[in-house]
């Protein structure tokens, strides 16, 4: 039931992306907004860098302790009314969340954006028991209603167009609807609120969770986690277990380093701290609150060098500072998070087998590392990544071989000589100024399908060099050398 | 059930206890260094905090207006009311909101005007049929209309702690929301309010004071067509806060 191993390769995904114009076209124009805001918002408090600081040592030390805090975070829910899950995997937590429902015979369910809920295939399982669940972020709904997964951690649909957003709703509502931004928008509104008023469960994710009175804090723009979190009878909570936090004095800086970070807000217009189910006298919010914690990798990833990719705050801050995303944007990463912090957090999560490739989806260029509100060293642990996968899958027989091969005939001058004359004369056929793209030979091809190969000079180095010196350079007399 | 959870919690607890255990070098994870930075900009000298809510309020896409006086605020309300050709109203309780009268401002003016009231004496509940009566009327409602505990200056922000009086969706089911709020309830940040909103919600050391603190930003936005700010998504598209200057005795 997870998120699905997609079924084509991370090249041929990523081909398929550069080959979208369009798409690339959407991703710059998200990306190059996200990125100036972020730079706006982050000049205006006096000391940035000293805040990414604190944010990071809040991390820290949450991680240091997270056991601690955990256990702190459930009493506190308890506490406060609410019921604590633990789940090890995306079974375990896909048959909680399933169970629950069943339980209270819930048929309709509205989802407030929730990446923890992709990661463990929520949407598959809900499907199979005959739950229907609808997502309420607008760019969630619609990628929902395209039977796609979202491609960006904070603007799920950036990969679609108003024509293709029209045309969905137009089959939701069974009439045509035209392309007017504000008139879908309200054409949204409207089909969902049903969707909030009938539902007999909610299904949110957590930004933070605050460890000392049991908080849940959810951070939207669309007031969906808001109603979420007020109309439906039942409201469950999915959190990675590092989403907790120790105390509300932690807040402020996260908080507003991550919407500084994501959109270029102060905060965002929602941010819900929901401490518990409704209370007696109250006039709404759920009569239960269920909160699910969820490990599905994560403690493994504590164990090594990656730990400190479960400081992240989800920002995706990263992913628009990356050259990489925005030519390929989210879809072409595979798994449920995407740019650079995706290309790490894939692998650990599902597994170097099928996702060994994406370590290798970046230059290490570093603005990752400089966006990231609490400093990440992506660039370490992709490389970290590749070294492993290296690792992991010793080269063939043949290529060791070749490269032995190599290594004795550079050492050996009449041998090289030969070579590189050799090489030349192979390699004209195919040259283009200066250039080979595609080689149809079998062991070649696999280095130029990615990327072009200088041709060899017509004459190597070593030749000219001689030449150059017997032309230009006299050799030094006796005297002068003294 | 109960064992696979008990399980579950145990098995993932030990594996964080023996994973944390591992010391890691600490030349490969880098240590953050202890900052004190502030979470917040600090404010342009010489601006008040009412200024400065304004001005954020509106670079959001809100509306603010000051009044000088109870009068003012009862007439700026009133031309809200009668611009946005408002017919039902969901008024929320608030000592500030009795204080101006605002509730037989708007039946003088004829709105139809459905109350919540924060109940008197010892905790009764409502019940569900109350309960879904009261949610059909914020549902219907053209407006809602309440005060905050408390206001944010420098990002026009709204602190409306849930309480019996105060239901969590009223302020985001009609398509707009109108706040009073008094100046003296502005703070200048969040991270200052942190301290006073512990005092206040934590009590007597037993549970948090309330079971849900929003914190509301102007209008209800999204940008997920096309990068295209819209507002007025789930939530309100009109977010209107009359800021009311503190109490003179002319009040
Ligand atoms: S790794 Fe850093 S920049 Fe990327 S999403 Fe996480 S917190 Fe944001």
């Amino acid at each position: 039931m997870s998120h699905p191993i997609p079924l084509v390769p991370f090249e041929e995904r990523a081909h398929k992306a550069l080959a979208d114009e369009r798409l690339q076209q959407a991703l710059k124009v998200a990306t190059t907004k996200f990125i100036v805001h972020r730079q706006e918002a982050l000049s205006l408090l006096p000391d940035a860098d000293g805040l990414r600081q604190r944010g990071r040592a809040i991390r820290e030390r949450t991680i240091a302790h997270l056991d601690e805090c955990l256990i702190q975070l459930e009493s506190a829910v308890q506490a406060n009314g609410g019921h604590v899950h633990w789940a090890q995997d995306e079974v375990e937590a896909c048959r909680i969340i399933v169970g629950l429902l069943q339980e209270r015979q819930a048929r309709l369910v509205v989802k407030s954006k929730s990446m923890a809920t992709e990661e463990i295939g929520l949407n598959h399982a809900l499907q199979a028991a005959a739950i229907e669940a609808v997502e309420t972020d607008l760019g969630e709904w619609i990628v929902q209603l395209a039977g796609e997964t979202p491609s960006h951690i904070v603007a799920p649909a950036v990969h679609k167009t108003k024509e293709q957003v029209a045309e969905l709703f137009e089959k939701q509502v069974g009439r045509p609807v035209g392309t007017d931004i504000p008139a879908l928008t309200k054409i949204a509104r409207a089909q969902l609120r049903e969707k909030f008023l009938a539902a007999d469960a909610a299904i949110s994710g957590v930004n933070f969770a605050i460890a000392e009175t049991g908080t849940l804090v959810l951070v939207t723009n669309e007031g969906n986690g808001r109603l979420a979190s007020s109309l439906p009878r039942t409201h469950i909570a999915v959190m990675g277990l590092e989403k907790v936090i120790p105390t509300w004095d932690d807040l402020p800086a996260l908080l507003t380093l991550l919407t500084r970070s994501a959109t270029g807000q102060i905060i965002t217009s929602y941010v819900t701290c929901v401490t518990g189910p409704r209370r007696p006298g109250e006039a709404d919010g759920p009569e239960e609150l269920h909160l699910v914690i969820l490990d599905n990798g994560r403690t493994r990833i504590l164990e090594n060098e990656y730990r400190e990719s479960l400081y992240c705050i989800r920002c995706g801050a990263c992913a628009n500072a990356c050259p990489v995303y925005l030519k390929i944007g989210g879809h072409a990463y595979g798994g449920v998070y995407s740019g650079p912090i995706g290309a790490v957090l894939t692998p650990l999560l599902q597994g170097m087998e099928h996702f060994g490739a994406l370590p290798h989806a970046s230059s290490l260029c570093g603005a990752c590392k400089d966006a990231c509100p609490v400093r990440i060293d992506l660039p370490r642990m992709l490389l970290a990544l590749r070294a492993q996968e290296v690792e992991d899958k010793r080269p063939p027989v043949w290529e060791r071989l070749l490269f032995r091969l190599y290594a004795w005939g550079t050492s050996h001058p009449v041998i090289y000589r030969l070579g590189a004359r050799l090489g030349g004369l192979l390699a004209w056929p195919f040259a283009r100024n200066g250039w080979m793209g595609r080689l149809p030979v079998p062991i070649v091809s696999r280095w130029t399908t990615k990327r072009d190969f200088p041709a060899p000079a017509a004459r190597p180095f070593h030749a000219r060099w001689a030449e150059i010196e017997r032309e230009a350079v006299p050799p030094p007399s006796k005297d002068e050398s003294r | 059930m109960a064992t696979t959870q008990t399980n579950a919690r145990e098995a993932i607890l030990a594996r964080i206890r023996a994973h944390l255990g591992k010391r890691l070098d600490e030349s490969v994870l880098e240590p953050a260094h202890p900052s004190d930075a502030p979470a917040y900009a600090l404010p342009a000298p010489g601006t008040t905090p009412a200024a400065r809510f304004a001005a954020a309020l509106e670079k959001v896409g809100g509306h603010p207006h000051r009044a000088q006086n109870g009068a003012e605020a009862r007439r700026i309300l009133l031309n809200l009311v009668a611009e946005r050709k408002v017919q039902r109203a969901i008024l929320l309780d608030a000592p500030l909101l009795h204080d101006l009268e605002i509730l037989s401002a708007l039946q003088q003016a004829g709105v139809e005007v459905l109350t919540i009231a924060a109940g008197d004496g010892p905790a009764g509940d409502l019940s569900a049929a109350e309960r879904a009566n009261l949610r059909a009327a914020a549902t219907a409602a053209d407006l809602c209309i309440s005060s905050a505990d408390y206001a944010i200056a420098e990002s026009g922000t709204l602190v409306l702690p849930a309480r019996r009086g105060f239901p969590r969706a009223a302020p985001v089911l009609p398509p707009a929301h109108v706040a009073l709020v008094r100046e003296s309830q502005i703070v200048p940040h969040l991270e200052g309010l942190i301290p006073q909103l512990k005092a206040a919600l934590k009590g007597n050391g037993s549970r948090w004071g309330t079971s849900c603190l929003m914190f509301t930003t102007g209008p209800s936005r999204t940008a997920d067509i096309e990068q295209t700010l819209t507002i007025g998504v789930h939530g309100p598209g009109d977010m209107d806060v009359i800021l009311v200057a503190d109490q003179n005795p002319e009040d």
